[in-house]
């Protein structure tokens, strides 16, 4: 049986209760069975995903927003179940590396129950299947206009980093900022060997100061996170992360603070059962 | 290696440590690695390395194919083609499949090149 979790947080009401009812037609349209749960300030997520496992759910599905996806994700903690994503907003991160785009599709791909097991990687007590961003990397698949973008990119302040590498040796680099990438959802660098989910490791990216003429050369590299593709970026592929200095640097998952250094991260190799859309960015 | 193979070489890498990085330790790759920066500790990759100009590596080096541009102070170990570039600076020993030496290069140490197994044979008399 499917649980489906609905949530309006940051959803405009109207949009949401449109969706839920055009989500419910296409579900009896498809046969596809199930239960569906809203979140309340009284029915947090974790309170449903225990409710659906207590009931012997083994899919789970998110309605809602990334956070949606990545707050059930943290709540569903060691358990075994199948998680699926249907965006209830536009231009989602996680709808474009799941390829559920529009709500037809979704359903359509979960009634065809098409799974695939993907890397899951952990970042201190939050899970996450896209990418870590610090500094400048926050601006990922976050379209600028050219000037304003020049200006960030080439005028950004420089942070010294540290970083632990597999317990085998320690990075220090002066950056602007940066990817622990495990998919990326970028149509521009899709198919590489960084960036795939399921081949079992991290891929780590530095980008080092630019020049104005670098920073508008390699706009759409930065924009989409593409950073192995600009010459003197540092790409290292890895399975552990541990983040050592500075103390307090910002770590966050789609523009949402997660953590702060010092923090670690490890991957857990085809830790998670996903249902995958055909236009899959891997 | 012609100029065109180093260059796809380069380009092909899958870990590169860009200029301003330090690295401290054991460096482990399982795919091609291009090194601009700064290596201290041990650099090992089962496929080809690529040393760039800007790069110092003070580090034992193994390989199955390597482009020295950069200063390397270590021995290495490359069981292909080991290319030492004009730019390129090492101070330690090597031993290697083939070898390529360009003009500029700056060598300090002992070369041991794998046997390529063709016997001399010594001149008969009777000829």
């Amino acid at each position: 049986m499917y649980f489906y979790i609905l949530d309006p947080h940051n959803i405009p009401q109207k949009n949401f209760e449109r969706q839920q009812t055009e989500l419910q037609s296409l579900l009896t349209e498809f046969n596809v069975s199930g239960e569906m749960a809203k979140i309340t300030p009284l029915r947090i997520i974790q309170d449903l995903v225990d409710t659906a496992a207590s009931r012997g759910v083994k899919t789970l599905i998110a309605c809602g927003t990334d956070e949606t996806f990545n707050q059930m994700l943290a709540a569903v903690k060691d358990r075994d179940f199948t998680l699926g994503f249907i965006p209830f907003a536009p231009n989602t991160q996680l709808g474009r590396i799941l390829g559920m785009d529009d709500l037809a599709t979704c359903v359509k791909t979960i009634a065809s129950r098409r799974t695939e097991k993907i890397d899951l990687a952990k970042i201190d007590n939050n899970y996450f299947i896209s990418y870590l961003e610090l500094g400048i990397g926050s601006q990922t698949n976050k379209p600028l206009g050219m000037l304003s973008s020049i200006k960030l990119f080439a005028g950004s302040a420089l942070t010294e980093i540290k970083m632990r590498i597999d317990d085998a040796y320690t990075i220090t680099s002066k950056t602007m900022g940066g990817l622990l990438v495990n998919t990326r959802g970028t149509k521009m660098c899709a198919g590489g060997a960084i960036g795939n989910p399921q081949d079992g490791f991290l891929d780590l990216l530095l980008i080092e100061k630019l020049s104005r003429m670098s920073a508008a050369k390699y706009k759409k590299e930065i924009e989409n996170g593409c950073y192995e593709n600009i010459p003197s970026a540092t790409s290292v592929r890895c399975t552990k992360v541990e983040f050592l200095e500075p103390i307090n640097y910002k770590i966050s998952v789609d523009g949402i603070e997660v953590a702060k250094f010092p923090a670690t991260v490890e991957l857990l190799p085809q830790g998670l059962k996903m249902i995958v859309g055909k236009n899959r960015t891997f | 290696m012609d100029r065109k193979q180093q260059e796809s070489l380069s380009q092909a890498s899958e870990s590169i440590v860009g200029p301003s990085v330090k690295i401290d330790g054991d460096l482990k790759s399982q795919g091609n690695l291009r090194i601009d920066g700064t290596v201290t500790g041990k650099v090992k990759t089962s496929q080809n390395l690529y040393v760039g100009e800007s790069a110092n590596i003070s580090a034992d080096v193994e390989a199955e194919n390597a482009v020295i541009g950069g200063t390397v102070q270590g021995n290495i170990k490359v069981t292909g083609a080991l290319i030492l570039g004009k730019t390129g600076r090492l101070l330690g020993d090597m031993i290697c499949g083939t070898l390529q030496v360009e003009e500029g290069a700056y060598f300090a140490g002992k070369c041991q090149m794998k046997d390529s197994g063709n016997k001399i044979e010594p001149i008969s008399e009777d000829k």
